[in-house]
């Protein structure tokens, strides 16, 4: 477990600080994602991959809910159910972090248009729902939406990820 | 909820940004609809946002406390039974120390791979003794390293170029001496974009003294008590 952590708790911590803002808060978080990582290791695919990008959404799920918590909002999303966070999209994000490095990354986000960077930041980074981005955006509940969802595709593009019917396909 | 409402929530969906009773309704819809898999190439681009955060070294306290609350709950735990090895990959990267077992009979004729050992400039320390070594090693498209830090006890196996697995297989660890195979654990595979497989085997609590060799094999998930495939590479000490 130490080399897990030693290999993880700076990217974990990075993030936590990052949506939180408050060093004590993120190593709660830190703390408790590994610790979740420890209860509920059995529960997890053992043919799964890489372990960073499971470690990384653990970590920003329980940073948001801990964000909203902190301002008194309804908790966003569902309780962490490690399988279904396992099952989502590993192996995609996996081979991104694996081929790409942070650089790489950071500027595929900043390339696309701000008014699509601006709502996939606010829901990522400071835990708001889509219809809290258009309150706060003053935009129709359907905008805030549709450019969430242009901003991913467009950085998934620029990652170069295969789309899946192309990988059937080959 | 239909397909099209699914697809207009999918950038949301995948950023975590529902309310829990619109991201249940999305969750039943998937879960009976199989015309979704962006939503799901949707969600590894939201995680890999994770990347565009500077890291930071968390306080060292930190460390201490994980460990501490672990190793309180380890001690509390039942004890597992005897039994070959764990069935979770977790567990068996740092659950337990991996205690080679023994393991009936004389073993099969240990099939040697040829093996070609990359000596790179600084890529050998330690050659002839046991202490700390790093050896890197190829055998036709499959190359890798190994590294061995005495003090910690700990080896850390790399290897790429493997192939994938079929769900029930896994690659089995093993210190080969005198013609006597001990499994030591086991490497993780993780998918690469070449479409081959990287293993990482993070191994503690080896003594490599009276080690010749170490190899990795293809077994039943849950290990064997000796090797059944012959090497898919193997590395002298």
């Amino acid at each position: 477990m130490e080399l897990i952590y030693d290999r993880l708790s700076r990217q974990a911590f990075g993030l936590a600080f990052r949506i939180l803002g408050d060093g004590p808060a993120a190593e709660d978080v830190v703390q408790e994602t590994f610790l979740t990582l420890w209860r509920q290791a059995h529960r997890l695919d053992p043919n799964r991959g890489r372990l960073g990008s499971f470690v990384m959404t653990l970590v920003h799920h329980k940073a948001i809910d801990a964000l909203r918590s902190r301002r008194g909002m309804d908790t966003r999303q569902v309780p962490i159910d490690v399988e279904l966070l396992e099952k989502g999209s590993s192996d995609v994000a996996d081979r991104i972090l694996q081929s790409l490095d942070r650089d790489a990354i950071r500027n595929a986000l900043n390339a696309i248009p701000k008014e699509q960077r601006q709502p996939i930041e606010m829901a990522y980074f400071e835990g708001l729902t889509h219809v809290e981005i258009a309150e706060v955006l003053k935009l129709p509940l359907g905008t805030v939406k549709s450019r969430l969802r242009l901003g991913l595709e467009k950085m998934r593009t620029a990652f170069g990820v295969e789309r899946v019917d192309d990988l059937r396909r080959s | 909820m239909i397909c099209e409402e699914v697809e207009e929530l999918a950038g949301a969906y995948a950023l975590g940004a529902l309310p829990p009773s619109v991201f249940a309704e999305v969750e039943r819809h998937l879960s009976s609809c199989d015309k979704h898999d962006e939503i799901a190439e949707l969600s590894g681009v939201a995680a890999a946002l994770a990347a565009t955060v500077p890291e930071m070294d968390p306080p060292p306290a930190l460390k201490a406390r994980i460990m501490e609350a672990i190793g309180s709950e380890r001690s509390t735990a039942p004890q597992a039974t005897d039994r070959p090895a764990s069935d979770n990959w977790l567990r068996r990267l740092f659950g337990r120390r991996l205690v080679p077992y023994a393991f009936a009979g004389a073993l099969a004729a240990a099939v040697v791979a040829v093996i070609v050992i990359i000596a790179l400039p600084g890529g050998n320390t330690d050659p002839t003794g046991k202490g700390d070594f790093v050896k890197e090693f190829e055998n036709g498209r499959i190359t890798g390293t190994l590294v061995y830090t005495e003090e910690d006890r700990a080896l850390v196996i790399s290897a790429f170029g493997l192939d994938h697995l079929p769900v029930d297989e896994s690659f089995q660890v093993w210190t080969l001496t005198d013609g006597q195979a001990t499994p030591i654990g086991f490497l993780e595979p993780s998918p690469q974009i070449d479409g081959t497989v990287e293993g990482v085997g993070v191994i503690e609590g080896l003594d490599l003294t009276s080690g010749e060799s170490i190899a990795v094999t293809v077994e039943p998930l849950r290990g064997s008590p000796q090797p059944t495939t012959p090497p898919l590479f193997e590395v002298q000490l």
